[in-house]
C-alpha cells in the first residue's frame, strides 16, 4: 500500500503538463538519436546534460531518462529498414529484423519491436518499483568495508562481462581508475596527475570523457571504415503483428523480459549484452533454430524486449546503491549529483520525488513511446534518408560546441578531441570503452570507501574484510568472478592436452 | 597471436612500473592511514600483471597494427579539421572556425557537391550561433567577426 501510495504520488509529480512535455521530448529525442546512426544515448545524454543544470532536479533526471529509453526504441528501426544499428543494444535485430524487411513484412517486425519493447520496459518498472524499497533498505546497513566490497564486485563484473576478452576489458577497467584519480586528491590534498595544469586539478570531467569515446570516437572509426549497406527505405505497412506473430513472440517477450532485467541489475549487464544473450537464449529454446538468420519474428522479440527490460533493471542498484551498471547511468549518476542528490540507500528517505517521480516518468514514457513509436514511423523513415555523409559533419559540430558550452572553455574542447581519439582507438583495435567510463566512475569511491575501511580495521589488513559476512561474501563473489576466466583457461588447456595423448 | 594484445600487454607493464613508482612518490602512507599514492600504487600493480597476462596469453585473433583502410586520408583529413577547429576557434570566432570546419569534412571528407557543402555548413554554422548564443546565452567566441548588437 506504502509503495502504491508513493507511485501515486510520483505520478502526481510527474503528470504536471511541463514534465509531462519533459517526458515527451525526451523520449523523442531519444528516439530520433537512436534512429539516427552515430550519436548513441550516451554521447547525446553528454551533450544534453549541461542544458539540463537549470532544470527543476526530477525534470532534469526524466528528461535525460526519457532519452535512454527513447534510444533503446529508436534503434530497432535503422536495424530493421536500413540494417544499421541505431546504438550497440540493436545489433542483435539487424539479424532477423532486416531479413524480415527484406521479405517485405518491416511492419511486422517494427510493430513486434514496438510491442515487445513496450512490454519489457513496463514489467521492468515494475520490478524496479517492487525491488528498490528493499534493496535501499538492506543497504542502509552497509559501512565502509561492505560499499568497498560491492564497488569491487561491481568492478571485476564490469571488467569481465563486457567486451570479447577478460584481459582487455579488465585492462579498460584499470584504466578508468587511473583517470579517476587524476586530480586534486579529496582525502589528502594533493594534486595526482595533473602535470601542473590547473584544469586538470578538478580533475577529468565524465562529459568530455563520454563524448569522446562514444561520440566523436565513433564518428571517427565510421569515417576510416564506411562500408556500403543495403537497405529497405519504405514506410512500412501493417504495423499490428498477426496472431501467428504474437503466438511465435509470446514466450520469447516472456523470457527477455525477465533475462534483460535480471541482466540490467547486473554491474556491467548493458542492454547490449541483454539482447545478445536473449538471441542466443531464443536460438537455443527453439525448435527450429535454422530459422534464426533467415527472418525468425522471435529473434525480434526477445532481443528487443530484453534490451528495454534492462534498461529499467539499471536503476535499481543507481537509485537503491549509487552504482551506474553502464554509461548511461553513470551520466545520470552525474545530473543527480549536479542538483545535489546522492544517489544511494537515503534517496529514498531524503529524495522521494526524485525516485518515484523517475518510476512514474517510465511508466509514462513507454506509453509515450508505444504511441508514438507506430504512428510515426512515417517521419522516422524520411529521417534514415538523410545522407550519414551530412549527418556525419552535424554531429562532430554538435559535440565540439556541446563541450566548448559546459564550461566556455577550450580545454573541454581539447579534453574531448584526445578521447575522441582514444575512443577511435579502442574501437579500431576492439577495446570496449564501457569498462572505462564505468570505472572512471566508480573509482574515487572504491578508493574512498577502502580508505576509510583500511582506518577502520585499524591496520591495513585485507583479512578485516572477510572478517564481516556482507564483505566477506561480496569480495567472495568478485573472486569466484576473477577466477572464473583462469578456471575455464585451464579446463581447455586440460582437454587439449587430453586430445593430444588421445590422437597420439 | 594478437599482435595487439602484445603491444597493449607491453604498454600496460611499463605504464604500472611508472604508476607504481609515482605512487610510491606520492607517498604510500602508513598501514593505519593509506597516503595519496596508495591507490595509485594498486592501479599500477593490477595494471603491470593484466600487462604481463596479455603478453603471455594474447588473443588467437590475427590482428595487426597496421592501418589498411582505403578512407585512411579521409580519415587524417578528419581529425586535423577538429584539432585545427580546437586550435582557431577562440581566435577565428565559432561562425568562421564552424563553417570552416564544415566546409573541409562535407567537401573533402565526405565528398558531396559545392552546392550542398556551402548550403549545409553556411545554414548549420549560422543556425547553431543563433540558437546557442543568442537564444540559450552560451558565449561562443565572437572572434574576428563583428557580430550585431545583443548577438
Amino acid at each position: 500500500m506504502d509503495t502504491l501510495s508513493s507511485l501515486l504520488a510520483g505520478l502526481v509529480a510527474s503528470l504536471t503538463p511541463a514534465n509531462l512535455l519533459i517526458v515527451f521530448l525526451g523520449v523523442l529525442i531519444g528516439t530520433v538519436i537512436g534512429i539516427l546512426p552515430g550519436l548513441g544515448p550516451t554521447a547525446s545524454i553528454a551533450l544534453l546534460l549541461p542544458a539540463t543544470v537549470g532544470m527543476d532536479m526530477v525534470a532534469s533526471l526524466i528528461f535525460l531518462a526519457g532519452i535512454y529509453y527513447g534510444a533503446m526504441y529508436g534503434g530497432s528501426t535503422t536495424s530493421i529498414l536500413v540494417n544499421i544499428p541505431g546504438e550497440a543494444a540493436s545489433v542483435v535485430t539487424c539479424i532477423d529484423g532486416y531479413q524480415m524487411a527484406r521479405q517485405g513484412r518491416a511492419g511486422a517486425a517494427l510493430g513486434m519491436s514496438a510491442f515487445g519493447s513496450f512490454i519489457g520496459g513496463t514489467l521492468g518498472v515494475l520490478a524496479v518499483m517492487l525491488i528498490s524499497p528493499f534493496l535501499a533498505e538492506a543497504a542502509l546497513k552497509f559501512g565502509a568495508p561492505e560499499m568497498f566490497a560491492l564497488l569491487f564486485f561491481a568492478f571485476t563484473c564490469i571488467g569481465t562481462l563486457v567486451g570479447k576478452s577478460v584481459a582487455r576489458g579488465l585492462l579498460m577497467a584499470v584504466l578508468g581508475l587511473l583517470l579517476g584519480v587524476v586530480g586534486t586528491d579529496e582525502i589528502h590534498g594533493v594534486d595526482r596527475f595533473t602535470f601542473g595544469t590547473l584544469y586538470l586539478r578538478d580533475g577529468i570531467g565524465l562529459v568530455p570523457l563520454a563524448m569522446g569515446l562514444f561520440g566523436l570516437g565513433e564518428i571517427l572509426f565510421n569515417i576510416e571504415q564506411r562500408e556500403a549497406t543495403g537497405s529497405v527505405l519504405q514506410v512500412p505497412k501493417n504495423l499490428l503483428p498477426t496472431r501467428d506473430d504474437w503466438k511465435q513472440s509470446f514466450w520469447a517477450i516472456i523470457r527477455g523480459s525477465g533475462l534483460g532485467f535480471a541482466i540490467g541489475v547486473l554491474p556491467g549487464g548493458m542492454p547490449a549484452v541483454a539482447s545478445l544473450m536473449s538471441y542466443a537464449v531464443e536460438k537455443r529454446v527453439s525448435k527450429h533454430p535454422e530459422r534464426f538468420g533467415q527472418g525468425a519474428i522471435e529473434g525480434v522479440a526477445g532481443p528487443e524486449t530484453a534490451n528495454n527490460a534492462a534498461t529499467a533493471g539499471g536503476f535499481v542498484p543507481l537509485l537503491t546503491l549509487g552504482i551506474p551498471t553502464n554509461s548511461v547511468l553513470a551520466l545520470l549518476l552525474a545530473a543527480l549529483m549536479l542538483h545535489g542528490v546522492t544517489p544511494g540507500p537515503l534517496l529514498l528517505l531524503k529524495w522521494p520525488q526524485v525516485f518515484w517521480g523517475v518510476i512514474a516518468s517510465m511508466y509514462i514514457g513507454n506509453i509515450m513511446l508505444l504511441v508514438l513509436n507506430l504512428p510515426l514511423i512515417g517521419i522516422f523513415v524520411q529521417l534514415l534518408r538523410v545522407p550519414y555523409a551530412i549527418l556525419s559533419p552535424l554531429i562532430i559540430m554538435f559535440v565540439l560546441l556541446g563541450a566548448y558550452g559546459l564550461n566556455n572553455s577550450i580545454a573541454d574542447v581539447i579534453m574531448t578531441l584526445f578521447f575522441g581519439v582514444l575512443g577511435y582507438l579502442l574501437k579500431r583495435f576492439s577495446f570496449e570503452p564501457a569498462p572505462l567510463v564505468l570505472a572512471f566512475v566508480l573509482g574515487p569511491m572504491m578508493e574512498l570507501n577502502l580508505n576509510k575501511a583500511l582506518i577502520m580495521s585499524g591496520a591495513a589488513n585485507p583479512v578485516y574484510f572477510f572478517t564481516r559476512p556482507i564483505s566477506g561474501v561480496l569480495l567472495g563473489m568478485a573472486l569466484v568472478v576473477l577466477a572464473l576466466p583462469l578456471l575455464r583457461w585451464l579446463g581447455k588447456k586440460a582437454a587439449r592436452r587430453k586430445s593430444q595423448v588421445v590422437k597420439r | 597471436m594478437s599482435m595487439v594484445d602484445r603491444v597493449v600487454g607491453l604498454a600496460a607493464v611499463l605504464g604500472g612500473i611508472v604508476l607504481a613508482v609515482a605512487g610510491w612518490w606520492l607517498d604510500l602512507g602508513t598501514s593505519k592511514l593509506p597516503g595519496p599514492g596508495f591507490f595509485p600504487l594498486l592501479i599500477g600493480v593490477s595494471m603491470g600483471g593484466l600487462g604481463v597476462w596479455l603478453l603471455l596469453h594474447p588473443g588467437r585473433e590475427e590482428e595487426s597494427l597496421r592501418f589498411s583502410s582505403s578512407r585512411w586520408s579521409s580519415f587524417t583529413l578528419a581529425l586535423v579539421s577538429v584539432v585545427s577547429y580546437a586550435a582557431l576557434l577562440q581566435d577565428l570566432g565559432y561562425l568562421i572556425s564552424t563553417f570552416g570546419l564544415l566546409v573541409v569534412q562535407l567537401r573533402w571528407v565526405e565528398k558531396q557537391n559545392w552546392r550542398v557543402v556551402l548550403l549545409t555548413a553556411g545554414m548549420a554554422a549560422f543556425g547553431s550561433l543563433v540558437v546557442f548564443r543568442v537564444f540559450l546565452k552560451v558565449p561562443l567566441p565572437a572572434g574576428i567577426l563583428p557580430l550585431p548588437k545583443g548577438w
